[in-house]
């Protein structure tokens, strides 16, 4: 026994030296067969769960949910214990619930033109007369257009497309966010809205299946059609997109197409020590603040930012959204051919479902969400191939969570050249090439991995990681980098780096209000304008600012840095405002 | 609404690694405490963190993959039923939901009335052709899959939980509510019968010997 437990443990530390806990690295061998046999199974994956599959999951598991706190007034009160005198009303209800089920079997799975969808119709007209309350009704409403869609589809299983159950979803849904906002309940809106992403991408999954087994575009447009419609007039209840920074529709804005070097709409005022403002909400131009500080780099390359692409006078030929999948459910969503696109959404897929999405190819493409996927779902999203892009979305400025890419090389102006408002994930912004106007990188990208636009000449503002989350965040590699947040200006908690050697200037070179973790300002070069070479509002952890270099504007090191190893701008020219430690806060000398 | 959560809701299975990196940061606790007020926002996102543990779990443990999609559903609608009453403890949540796994994986079984034969060409559901590497991918998770079923149920657990989820010892203790010296001798016990149970087959023992062609 005493043999076995050494040898247990024994076991257990070369298991821990060669497979350590938490990690995902896997060794190749060891000479102990059973620590090869753990490295097998740490090794072997399962197939992954489909996302098709998942979703189906997730349905059935917020219908259970559904079923369980059916009503919000009641939540749990019918669950945790029934007061004597609903105990009658229970039985009685029992009955007739146990009767419903008697037929529901049978009625449940039955499609149009089967024996028994009367019933099945009978059953959900009850169901509806039943349910008392605004709240009760959406989530009945809700439940039936997604039998809607899974009639449809056992319909289409048979070879048959009718549009009429499909209207029939749409209705449903419709009825249901209409009941939603008459309720008034904030909770219940949000779960409407969760549920009718659910069943539009099931919806617009469903086309696709149609599409692909040969039914006629005839037949489907008119549906797509209506589906688009109810999506864009708000008659759904669909959560909000992230919103881009100032709707290019809202910007009065000149009508030529953006050109980098063309003085834009980003001369918004710099980040002020401190200051909440994330660029790409409050800090636009239509902003009441005023500027505090002249950045000495602004008049290198403010930009034609955001919005410059839907000003762009509509070119012959396209507009609209006329070649891409501008709301396209998940899958592979490819964009339209090679060619010059012109006009809102017309090459890439805007509002694409979770999948991999890949932007238009090679061409020319301009205006909003012209070249990437604007607001795609998580997934492998890929932007807009070589090219030269212009205006708003040349990435994925609104991907979920994912493998965004942005843009590829070339010439990419505007907002969007790369993953503006990603998700947690790899995000990485344009490659190497000109970028310019808002957005090179993943401005206000989730966790993850971000990596700002790649060495080229990047401007504007979010050449780095503006506004990211923690995790690992590099701001834009070598290059000239200018305008607002060549670094990670108000990157999360994690190893934030500063741009890295080349001419910076501009606001937000460094990582001016920085989380906690290791933060380290821009490398030797030569650097100017506010906040552009330290961590002026850093939080605790080890905090470098600038190297040698020359240094002048505000924030040369870490002003307002927190507790932690801060370390002020080395020797050099050091001028402006906070060359050193600043008011730092507990940093060693 | 905190934005990490939203995140979260937004994950798929293969992002688990992410995901897990973001769980930690996030509440845990106080999402279950959200979800047992009946937020169903709450309730995805936990369903968004932890569905794809609980499916690769299934997915050793079911005879088939059709089989480890159902019973993760069912692992979850029991999570959702059992929410009301489920008390917050200094054990994990995580641990909660594999203790419903491995109570629905038994209740299969026993419902099944066997512990089958894993079929190897009834979990190959796919249609297409696969690509070659996947193929082999496929046949030694079945494989693998085969040698595990022949283990007792705990064992499976242990092992899964250790080399698939790569927990701690001190974790899986917890999960298992059982001491580390007891842990560590059961891991001892698997690891000894998987490796004379794969050592049946001709190419994993080549492996098993650790040598390097």
């Amino acid at each position: 026994m005493t043999e076995h437990h050494s040898d247990a443990e024994r076991l257990a530390r070369r298991l821990d030296q060669a497979l350590p806990p938490g990690e995902t690295r896997v060794p190749q061998q060891s000479n102990d067969p059973r620590v090869n046999a753990a490295i097998l199974l740490a090794r072997t994956r399962p197939p992954a769960l489909s996302p098709e599959t998942d979703q189906r999951i997730l349905g059935l598991v917020m219908a259970a949910h559904r079923g369980h706190f059916s009503d919000n007034g009641a939540r749990l009160t019918l669950r945790r214990r029934s007061p004597v005198v609903l105990r009658g009303l229970l039985a009685a209800c029992l009955v007739v619930v146990l009767l419903v089920a008697g037929l529901l079997p049978v009625s449940a799975a039955s499609v149009p033109g089967d024996l028994f969808y009367p019933v099945k119709q009978a059953l959900e007209r009850v169901e509806l007369a039943l349910a008392m309350t605004d709240a009760a009704q959406a989530q009945a409403h809700l439940r039936h257009a997604s039998r809607r869609i899974a009639e449809a589809r056992i319909l289409l299983d048979r070879g048959q497309f009718d549009a009429g159950v499909v209207n029939a979803a749409l209705n449903s849904l419709r009825v249901s966010a209409r009941k939603a906002r008459a309720s008034g309940d904030p909770g219940l809106i949000d779960e409407v809205q969760a549920q009718t992403v659910i069943v539009a991408s099931e919806f617009t999954g469903l086309l696709q299946q149609a599409s692909a087994r040969g039914v006629s575009t005839a037949d489907l447009q008119p549906v797509a059609k209506s589906l688009q419609m109810a999506v864009s007039d708000g008659t759904l209840l669909l959560p909000a997109p992230p919103e881009p920074t100032s709707p290019p529709t809202h910007t009065p804005g000149p009508t030529s197409q953006p050109q980098a070097g063309e003085p834009g709409q980003q001369d918004q005022p710099p980040i002020a020590a401190g200051s909440d403002c994330a660029p790409g909400d409050s800090c636009q131009p239509d902003s009441t603040a005023t500027p505090t500080l002249s950045p000495t780099g602004e008049g290198a390359s403010r930009q034609s930012g955001a919005g410059g692409g839907a000003d762009t006078p509509t070119p012959p030929g396209q507009q609209g959204n006329p070649s891409g999948n501008p709301n396209a459910g998940p899958g592979n969503n490819s964009g339209s051919p090679p060619g010059s696109n012109s006009g809102q959404g017309n090459s890439g897929n805007p509002n694409a479902g979770p999948g991999n999405n890949s932007g238009s190819p090679l061409g020319s493409n301009s205006g909003q969400g012209n070249s990437g996927n604007p607001n795609a779902g998580p997934g492998n999203n890929s932007g807009s191939p070589p090219g030269s892009n212009s205006g708003q979305g040349g990435g994925n400025p609104n991907a979920g969570p994912g493998n965004n890419s942005g843009s590829s090389p070339g010439s990419n102006s505007g907002q969007g050249g790369g993953n503006p408002n990603a998700g947690p994930g790899n995000n990485s912004g344009s490659p190497p090439g000109s970028n310019s106007g808002q957005g090179g990188g993943n401005p206000n990208a989730g966790p993850g991995n971000n990596s700002g636009s790649s060495p080229g000449a990047n401007s504007g503002q979010g050449g780095g990681n503006p506004n990211a989350g923690p995790g690992n965040n590099s701001g834009s590699p070598p290059g000239s980098n200018s305008g607002q947040g060549g670094g990670n200006p108000n990157a999360g908690p994690g190893n934030n780096s500063g741009s890295p050697p080349g001419s910076n200037s501009g606001q937000g070179g460094g990582n001016p209000n920085a989380g906690s973790g290791n933060n380290s300002g821009l490398p030797p070069g030569s650097n100017s304008g506010q906040g552009n070479s330290g961590n002026p509002n850093a939080g605790p952890g080890n905090n470098s600012g600038s190297p040698p270099g020359s240094n002048s504007g505000q924030g040369g090191g870490n002003p307002n840095a927190g507790p932690g190893n801060n370390s002020g701008s080395p020797p050099g020219s050091n001028s402006g405002q906070g060359g050193g430690k600043g008011q730092g806060g507990n940093g060693n000398t | 609404m905190d934005l990490p959560l939203l995140f979260a809701a937004f994950f798929r299975p293969d992002e688990l690694a992410e995901a897990r990196k973001l769980a930690e940061a996030i509440d845990i606790q106080q999402l279950v405490q959200r979800a047992k007020a009946g937020d169903g926002e709450a309730v995805a996102i936990l369903y968004r963190l932890f569905s794809g543990a609980i499916y690769r779990y299934m997915a050793f443990r079911a005879p088939t993959l059709t089989d480890a999609e159902d019973l993760t559903a069912e692992v979850f609608i029991r999570m959702v039923e059992g929410l009301p009453s489920y008390q917050v403890t200094e054990v994990p949540f995580e641990a909660w939901l594999y203790r419903i796994a491995a109570v629905r994986v038994a209740d299969f079984y026993r419902q099944l009335g066997r512990r089958p034969e894993t079929d190897l060409t009834e979990t190959m559901i796919d249609d297409e052709p696969l690509p070659e590497e996947q193929i082999a991918q496929q046949q030694a998770f079945e494989a693998l899959r085969k040698a595990l079923h022949q283990l007792s149920d705990e064992y499976q657990t242990i092992l899964l939980l250790r080399f698939v989820e790569r927990k701690s010892h001190e974790e899986v203790a917890r999960i298992l509510n059982k001491s580390m010296t007891a842990v560590k001798s059961a891991q001892h016990r698997a690891l000894n019968q998987l490796t004379t149970l794969l050592g049946a087959d001709q190419k994993i023992r080549h492996y098993l010997r650790g040598r390097r062609d």
